[in-house]
């Protein structure tokens, strides 16, 4: 088995935000297109998932945050299975009940050939990639600062992705308000992330994807040109106990 | 933190306060509303008479209320900053009656009204206006009030609103993005 890291591009993550004008959290849950795009090279990322009740003029605003990011595995999986792959974020502040789910996303136009759009917004199926949760209520305790990283273990529905698809494609959501749509938020829930980027000077702070491989010949090591292992010892059917001579050759 | 502990930031284009916890800038009003202003003060003051303002904010449709043939311009303001700017403005203007507090806290002062355009900001009473402003006002007045819904429809539950769709050019803000206005009116 072998491991490696890969980064993700500047250009392959960030946050949709979205909520200007909607009075009603239902409705913006069902929304297609965010209001702003954080990403490129904009680093610490203070709203990477958010759900959020926003008094100000006119009645109470909501705002919601979904954290995009895209990883080209393919370099791996024409030659190797990916046997398992941790996903790790830097993490700034939790605000309330901020927190963040991994799940699966269509986004950057499924397979990478598009940048992050407002229009992405509501790309996502819903399916769980990790059973790793941060955050609050209740989650796990979400790291914050430029070291620590927040591990994600991806589960065999992400493998199985990665390894079919040459990529991963996930979104980050708040996990009590935006995925498992429990009640409507109160407050301003959000929580953070660095992004940084690859030039930075915090670069090997990105998030990333640590994955675990094995070489697909390895996988099929048991045999050779289609000769099981277990019958490399016999030569034309014969043993190679019993093979004393080759081409008249003394053994 | 109550917006009234908000420390304001005034220009000529907007009014606005860094929320200190996220960094962000809350605008609390921006001039590019001006027509809906306008359009909102028109329809208050469609009557005459008592005009019942709530929220200054810059000014700008209390000075277009001025503009039409009514009796008195009743101003509530919550803000102690924005209050002094109105105390400012409305030194010239006999017919204003300024008050300052929140809308709840000042029924005690209130009258009843022909007019009355409702445009707060931080209300946490929001949900309770639309049953106590009916005491509040005369057989036939016009309500208004800053609309930030995204269509035909309005929180206090009123059936009988109609809306003015008014074009809407917002610059980058927090708290308005659509290019349309839909001004509610109610008649009492």
């Amino acid at each position: 088995m072998a491991t490696t890291t890969i980064y993700v591009a500047d250009d392959k993550r960030g946050t949709i935000n979205a909520g200007l004008g909607f009075t009603d959290w239902d409705e913006l849950l069902g929304e297609t297109e965010g209001n702003t795009v954080t990403s490129g090279s904009i680093t610490q990322n203070q709203f990477a998932t958010r759900a959020s009740a926003i008094v100000g003029r006119g009645s109470t605003q909501y705002r919601l945050g979904r954290f995009f990011a895209f990883f080209d595995v393919s370099s791996l999986t024409g030659s190797n299975a990916i046997t398992n792959a941790v996903l790790k974020i830097s993490g700034r502040a939790v605000v309330n009940n901020g927190s963040i789910g991994i799940y699966e996303s269509t986004a950057f136009g499924e397979d990478g050939s598009e940048g992050l759009e407002t229009t992405q917004l509501a790309e996502i199926t819903g399916t769980s990639y990790s059973s790793n949760q941060y955050g609050s209520p209740g989650y796990s305790s979400w790291v914050t600062g430029n070291t620590s990283l927040n591990s994600f273990t991806l589960n065999s529905t992400a493998i199985a992705d990665m390894n079919s698809n040459g990529y991963l494609n996930i979104v980050g959501r708040n996990i009590y308000y935006d995925a498992d749509e429990e009640e409507t938020p109160t407050t301003d829930n959000y929580l953070g992330i660095n992004q940084w980027t690859a030039s930075g000077a915090n670069n090997t702070y990105r998030p990333q994807l640590f994955i675990t491989y094995i070489p697909l010949a390895t996988a099929w090591g048991d045999k050779m040109n289609d000769v099981a292992a277990n019958s490399t010892n016999k030569y034309l059917g014969r043993i190679s106990s019993d093979i004393t001579k080759i081409n008249n050759a003394t053994g | 933190m109550n917006f009234r502990e908000q420390t304001l930031k005034f220009t000529d284009k907007k009014i606005y306060y860094i929320n200190r916890k996220t960094g962000e800038e809350i605008q609390v009003m921006m001039d590019w509303e001006d027509e809906l202003m306008k359009k909102s003060a028109e329809y208050v003051c469609e009557n005459g008479g008592d005009i019942l303002e709530i929220g200054f904010g810059m000014g700008i449709s209390a000075n277009y209320i001025q503009s039409h043939n009514i009796k008195s311009h009743t101003i509530i303001e919550y803000h102690p900053q924005i209050y002094n700017k109105a105390q400012i403005w409305a030194a010239d203007k006999p017919n204003v009656n300024l008050i300052l507090g929140d809308w709840m806290s000042s029924l005690n002062l209130l009258s009843t009204y022909d007019g009355v355009f409702y445009d707060t900001f931080g209300d946490d009473n929001i949900k309770l206006f639309g049953d106590i402003i009916k005491d509040y006002v005369n057989e036939g007045a016009n309500l208004t009030w800053w609309n930030d819904c995204l269509g035909e429809k309005n929180i206090f539950g009123w059936e009988d609103v109609t809306y003015d769709w008014i074009p809407a050019k917002p610059i980058l803000n927090n708290y308005f993005k659509s290019s349309v206005y839909f001004l509610p009116k109610k008649k009492f």
